[in-house]
């Protein structure tokens, strides 16, 4: 087991700066090349240094080969090679040690003489190693260049391909051996990149060939880099070949898979044999740009130009444009039949070392800024003002838009716009001509067949058993979606147990979880911007990659995934001999059990193999033959197993998959099944269910057809809003890129039947899921009477599933904030703990270590109270004076509470007579910065940034018109009565260096607060807390799937996110092995309760603690989820004058809960011999699991790779920065030097500060902190935080 | 004030007035809430950009709307001395007609007086 189990490379995240500068006449100077280090100088602040201050993540460029240069260093070299063309270099990170060294230039000097091409000689290539960090130091790699001579036989690019089959070759080889830190930086006859670990200012001090005069090009690309861990990695510096990416591929999971999948079929002329040594087309251990690098350079080499590569690889939302050319539309539909899109917010800056170019995503998530220079100089960068130019000669400057593309033809000298470089390439090939070959289906609008039968009466109620329906599910999920085609929207947490720890058996879909982006990459907004995204599913093979053929467009086109039963009868009628499909069974033997499962699941996988042999387009996974001897398989175990058994045999691309089933019905379910490679889904038992329920309801004013019509639209838009949250826009890419985390499955299946899904505690092994499926099929079969139960799934019944927040519990609760006492809390510690459990929590136990110590010995209550924090809860969904108590209990203990999005009421920030203080200590800032004044900023202690919320992360909020009072209105400075939307984005922070900058812009704006960064538990969360330390946060917080809400989708609630003891453990593991623990709090939140429930937190590594749903309930809330409803009972979440009345929660209410919180903890402590609880964060070593009886399942669970313990030497466990800044002097403080004489007297102020171009963007907020300071103080005078200030 | 936008202008927009003198781009008032946009449209395809969920456009039709319009695009020409703005307010008659007002839907019977100049902030991009 590695020493951090937790961590996860795959989740590495960067992202940064770039852009290029070229000359249009394709003039080569080396002028060019200086301005482009100026230029990367200039990104500094895009950039992350190291604790040593001078290791950078990574900068570099990419120039044209500058064959003088060599000329003039190598002696002897201009005599050898005749024409500029004839040489070939390769820029190579190369072992320190001598005898790696050695191996390595003898495997390079074999790779080259193979392919035939001369050896020229090697140049070691000077560099200045006092420029660069200690870190950087340390790994740093004897930088070598091979010099390659170009046979007289061959053409140029016949050249480039020899060079990158080397390059390939020895790529290979290295997977073969031990040694990790060889690297081509680039090999290549036309281009070179010179990168490093280094911060940008010291790039051409560290390679001096940079200042060289004769080091000329006519273009240069330049990056610098941000990533979220520590690790020195000097090759994933960027550029890479041909391309620099500012952003991240969010994609990436499934293209990879996709990728490996063409492999099989992948064949042109220009590589003949050779295309062997092409694969793996994707080199393993590469970041997602260095995996769309790849890819571009694949196809670019393997015949398409540059700028066709990028167009395919990287499509724009073409569907909704109307601007452009019907042939181009043609070309990206046509595109679409064998290429999945590369998507997620991206600035792409690349060259074929002719043609440099620069592009941006669909979404246009990533600026890219252009400047044209009298002197034919253009000038494009991902931030505005990197390169001073004199404004006199600038003739033209402007922006690429989502999609567009901008290019330089340097060996023609043509500057070329995104409609004439997309003309040009569309009308290569009769793209319009082919795509006619496109069969497109257009969806049904009857569900049923004319003339099927369908289910009724007990043989429904049988079928619905077997595939777990219950009859809450029908009223909560089924209803909402048939009606108003809306998903259901609940309240409150998820406090039910994890599917693993439930003793109800459970579908398979409940035991995966969302992943969704936070931070690193943005969500997008699946209903405003709605036209960016598409469902378009194509049926049918996926032809050579590399070509291009009419036949490539044959394939079968369908308008979403989801199939009414007509449509599915019609596709497996097609009446063409290319498209034939099979029905597969996916039903096993009852009797057989566990046994039974596995054969049917190998048959089926060999079935669908043969059926891929055949020729058929299509197989069809079906359940609809279930009767009382055959269980269905869990469909989504057979499309995983399907899928990854062909992706195995190389054969996925040469047919479809599409499930028949009777299982999936809500979102999260369609979800998994397309995510693990299902093309198409026919819910059949949906259909049938709907039916029924409209027969029992006389008189509903919508047909049959059209409810059924209604429930595609709501999976449809939930399809969406999963996507969304990823950040992907086109089903394409989604499909079987596998985004989502197993809670409770066993590593064994997930190896076989789900590959890649991350998975961390073990759980369901075969037996399990094959008792589960079996459970429900005896349910259905074993019985005369059938009938659909009840089984409290989302909200609390007796007899079914357990609730945290039983009656039981809510009573205790009540008692014990009413009058407090040890007592009541042991009931409220009876009630909540019981027998079984309900998160990962309750499987562990403390190990006792030491002798107990005397309580008195353990620090005090008032002590650990001031670890508590309230959680995030607005004052729209809060009544006032809810929000009010809040603050006011938190104000007295010492502890924070949180004032949630949407501004506070300034008179709040002032002190009452009586000594209470209602101002939150926290203030939040969230995506849509409602309330968000300068006022707001200053009267904080901590300023939170939410990025994401456990109850739907990677989804936006909305406050309807009705709940916008004027109070309401006046503190988000909107109108009342209309409705307020919180975008799911920040539209501000794309990536993390964007976070790194607002957290800088809130210290600059209240430099007393402490920054918290809140994040959402899932698998990756520790890489991206990494990141978020980097980027100087002072708090993170983590947030576990339990976390409440005042109105969020129901199958968010269930099915995003993870526990918080995963993400915890996680954050602390990988913070502790980067060394940056040291540096931040971790705060957690996610239904704790009892002061066991801290104890184990600060053990996983926590140190403050945050409570939402349990404050709530002390101060009187009972749980009725009604949250989005606006008639909360008792008055908290409500605007409603008479409810509000109703609430009579006292601040004393919350205190006592906490008190009684407190003193479990320290009883805790003392029996376990620890003083404090800083003495106990991280402390794994003192978990263990324990067993739990009669509950096989939850035994099924290991929590080894949470509890693992390996500190750093040096490394802390807690934090013990006193806070963690940028180190250094803002701009701001020498204005205000300048200006303070002035502030008190006239706000009316004029200052000159000479030019800080585009390094320092912070001007100006500390000002207004001082400003709003001040009228703190003067209560009278309004905060002026906009206009009128003049710079 | 902006003499051009690309996609998603006025996205989420809560409150207060933009005036685009010039073309935007797909998506225009998304998610639009409150407040009031007028767009001078020189293409006549702002129809086809703009996301109509949430708003509805109209052609200038009161003369107090209009005159606080161009009061907003007078105090700009002051700060930026723009020669579109200028242009425009030269040749009113001939513009004023190719200017769309996008409110949201439900918004447009009692729409708030038009803000005092005093509030109104002008932002020039360098």
């Amino acid at each position: 087991m590695n020493s951090f189990p937790l961590y996860d490379p795959r989740f590495e995240h960067d992202a940064c700066g770039t852009g290029f500068v070229a000359s249009i006449a394709g003039h080569k100077k080396h002028e060019i090349v200086q301005q482009a280090i100026r230029s990367v100088c200039n990104l500094t602040h895009r950039g992350a240094v190291a604790a040593d201050t001078q290791t950078g993540d990574g900068a570099g460029i990419l120039v044209q080969l500058p064959v003088r240069f060599f000329a003039d260093q190598v002696s002897g070299l201009a005599g050898r090679i005749e024409d500029s063309a004839d040489l070939g270099v390769g820029m190579l990170f190369m072992p320190q040690d001598e005898d790696s060294y050695a191996l390595c230039k003898a495997l390079v000097e074999h790779a080259v003489s193979r392919r035939g091409l001369g050896v020229l000689g090697w140049r070691r290539v000077p560099v200045d190693m006092s420029v660069i960090g200690e870190s950087a130091a340390l790994t740093s790699p004897r930088v070598q260049q091979i010099l390659v001579k170009k046979p007289r036989h061959i053409s140029p690019m016949e050249f480039e391909r020899q060079l990158f089959l080397v390059r390939k070759e020895i790529e290979k080889h290295l997977l073969k051996t031990a040694i990790a830190d060889f690297y081509v930086c680039s090999f290549s006859s036309r281009t070179i990149v010179y990168k490093g670990l280094m911060i940008a200012t010291a790039l051409d001090r560290f390679y001096p060939d940079l200042q060289n005069v004769l080091f000329e090009s006519a273009f240069a690309i330049y990056h610098q880099r941000f990533s979220t861990n520590t690790f020195p990695t000097w090759n994933l510096a960027q550029p890479f070949r041909m391309l620099a990416h500012n952003g991240e591929i969010n994609t990436v999971q499934g293209n990879r898979i996709w990728s490996s999948a063409r492999e099989a079929n992948i064949a042109s002329d220009y590589w003949g044999e050779d295309v062997k040594t092409l694969k793996p087309l994707i080199q393993p251990g590469g970041s997602d740009s260095a995996n769309l690098d790849n890819a571009l350079e694949a196809l670019t080499l393997s015949g398409r130009n540059v700028l066709h590569a990028m167009m395919m690889l990287v499509p724009e939302a073409w569907r909704s444009r109307d601007d452009i050319n019907q042939q181009v539309k043609d070309f990206y539909e046509y595109n679409e039949c064998f290429s999945e899109p590369w998507d997620g917010p991206a600035a792409l800056v690349f060259s074929d070392g002719k043609t440099v170019a620069a592009t941006l995503d669909r979404n246009g998530l990533r600026p890219a800024r252009y400047k044209i220079t009298s002197t034919g100089l253009i000038v494009l960068g991902s931030e505005a003002g990197a390169l001073e130019l004199d404004d006199a000669s600038v003739v033209e400057r402007g922006r690429l838009g989502p999609g567009q593309m901008i290019a330089v033809d340097t060996e023609r000298g043509v500057l070329m716009r995104d409609l004439d470089i997309k003309n040009e390439v569309a009308a290569q090939k009769p793209y319009s001509q082919w795509i006619k070959n496109i069969r497109k289906l257009s969806r049904s609008t009857q569900v049923f067949q004319s003339g099927e039968s369908s289910l009724e009466g007990e043989a429904l109620v049988r079928r619905q058993l077997c595939f777990g329906f219950s009859a809450e599910e029908l009223a909560t999920v089924f209803k909402p979606m048939m009606q108003g085609a809306k998903e259901p929207v609940s309240s409150m947490g998820d406090d039910a147990p994890l599917a693993i720890l439930s003793k109800l058996p459970k579908l398979l879909p409940s035991y995966f979880r969302q992943q969704f982006a936070q931070v690193t990459n943005p969500p997008i907004d699946p209903i405003r911007e709605r036209l960016m995204m598409s469902l378009t599913t194509k049926l049918g093979p996926r032809r050579n990659w590399f070509g291009e053929t009419e036949e490539h467009a044959r394939q079968v086109e369908l308008e979403s995934p989801i199939l009414f039963n007509d449509d599915l009868e019609r596709l497996r009628s097609l009446d063409d001999p290319e498209f034939l499909s099979t029905t597969l069974s996916v039903l096993f033997r009852a009797s057989e059990g566990e046994d039974g499962m596995r054969r049917a699941l190998d048959d089926l996988c060999s079935a669908a193999e043969r059926s891929a042999d055949e020729g058929k387009f299509l197989v069809i996974l079906s359940d609809r033959c279930v009767d009382a001897e055959h269980a269905p398989i869990p469909i989504l175990l057979a499309v995983g197993a399907v899928h990854n058994h062909l992706l195995r045999q190389n054969k996925r691309l040469k047919l479809s998959v599409v499930a028949e089933t009777g299982e999936p019905r809500d979102v999260h379910q369609f979800a998994t099944l397309v995510g693990y490679g299902a093309n198409a889904v026919n819910p059949y038992l949906a259909f049938e269910s709907i039916r029924a329920l409209m027969s029992h309801e006389a008189g509903s004013d919508v047909s049959f057809d059209q409810a059924c019509a209604n429930f595609r639209t709501a999976i449809e838009e939930g399809l969406l809003k999963v996507m969304s949250k990823m950040g992907i826009s086109l089903l394409g890419s989604y499909r079987g890129a596998q985004i989502f985390e197993a809670i409770g499955i066993a590593d064994e299946i997930i190896e076989k039947y789900f590959t890649g899904t991350p998975t961390r505690i073990g759980g369901l092994r075969l037996r399990e899921i094959a008792r589960e499926a079996l459970e429900h099929h005896g349910r259905a079969y074993q019985t005369t009477s059938p009938a659909l139960r009840d089984e409290g799934v989302y909200r609390f019944r007796k007899n079914g599933e357990r609730h945290a927040w039983s009656p039981e519990a809510l009573r205790a609760m009540q008692n014990l904030s009413k009058s407090g006492g040890q007592e009541q809390y042991d009931h409220l510690k009876k009630a909540l703990g019981e027998t079984s459990p309900i998160g990962i929590k309750d499987l562990l136990e403390f190990k006792k270590m030491s002798s107990a110590i005397p309580l008195e010995e353990v620090e005090s209550v008032e002590e650990i109270r001031k670890r508590f924090t309230t959680a995030a809860m607005s004052l729209g969904s809060l009544s006032p004076e809810v929000h009010e108590t809040i603050a006011i209990a938190m104000n007295r203990i010492g502890g924070k509470s949180n004032s949630g999005e949407g501004g506070e009421d300034p008179r709040r920030f002032r002190i009452k007579p009586n000594g209470d203080w209602s101002n939150s200590a926290i203030k939040q800032v969230a995506s849509a910065r409602f309330g968000v004044t300068a006022e707001y900023l200053a009267s904080a202690k901590e300023l939170e940034i939410k990025m994401a919320q456990g109850s739907k992360p990677g989804e936006g909020g909305q406050i309807p018109a009705n709940k916008v009072s004027p109070m309401i209105a006046r503190l988000r400075r909107a109108m009342p009565g209309i409705a307020l939307i919180s975008p799911p984005p920040h539209h501000d922070i794309y990536s993390i260096e964007d976070l790194a900058q607002l957290i800088y812009d809130l210290k600059q704006a209240n430099p007393r607060a402490r920054v918290c960064v809140k994040l959402v538990s899932e698998a990756g969360v520790g890489t991206i807390a990494a990141g978020v330390a980097k980027a100087y946060a002072d708090v993170i917080l983590i947030s576990g799937h339990e976390g409440g809400t005042g109105a969020s989708p129901l199958s968010s609630i269930k099915n995003v996110g993870s526990p918080w003891e995963l993400g915890v453990a996680e954050a602390q593991q990988v913070l502790v092995m980067n060394g940056l623990r040291e540096r931040v709090t971790i705060r957690v939140d996610g239904g704790l309760k009892t002061g066991r429930d801290i104890v184990v937190a600060a053990m996983l590594g926590a140190e403050e603690f945050n409570f939402g749903t349990g404050a709530l309930i002390a101060l009187g809330c009972r749980y009725v989820r009604q949250c989005h409803l606006n008639t909360c009972p008792v008055g908290i979440a409500t605007q409603d004058e008479q409810l509000r009345a109703r609430f009579d929660g006292k601040p004393e209410m919350l205190i006592r809960y906490l008190d009684a919180i407190a003193e479990d903890v320290r009883n805790i402590l003392s029996e376990l011999g620890f003083r404090s609880l800083n003495e106990i964060v991280g402390r794994t070593d003192l978990l263990k699991q324990c067993s739990i009886t009669d509950h096989a399942k939850a035994n099924t669970v290991d929590l080894s790779r949470m509890l693992a313990r390996r500190d750093y030497e040096r490394g802390q466990r807690v934090r013990v920065w006193y806070r963690n800044d940028k180190p250094d002097k803002p701009l701001d403080d020498t204005i205000l030097q300048g200006v303070k004489d002035a502030l008190p007297v006239e706000l009316n102020i004029r200052c000159r500060c000479g030019k800080h171009g585009a390094v320092r963007r912070d001007r100006g907020n500390a000002l207004r902190f001082w400003k709003g300071g001040r009228t703190i103080r003067r209560p009278k005078q309004r905060s002026s935080g906009g206009g009128r200030r003049r710079w | 004030m902006v003499e051009g936008v690309g996609d998603h202008g006025c996205e989420y927009m809560t409150n207060g007035i933009v005036v685009v003198l010039g073309t935007v781009g797909r998506n225009f008032g998304a998610g639009m809430t409150g407040g009031r946009a007028y767009v001078l449209d020189f293409l006549g395809d702002f129809p086809r950009r703009c996301n109509t969920e949430l708003v509805q456009f109209d052609r200038l039709d009161d003369a107090e709307g209009t005159r606080a319009l161009q009061s907003i695009i007078y105090k700009f020409v002051e700060a930026t001395s723009s020669e579109r703005a200028q242009k425009i307010l030269m040749n009113w008659a001939e513009y004023q007609p190719m200017f769309w007002k996008v409110v949201p839907r439900h918004q447009s019977v009692s729409l708030s007086p038009p803000e005092t100049p005093a509030e109104m902030t002008v932002e020039v991009r360098s």
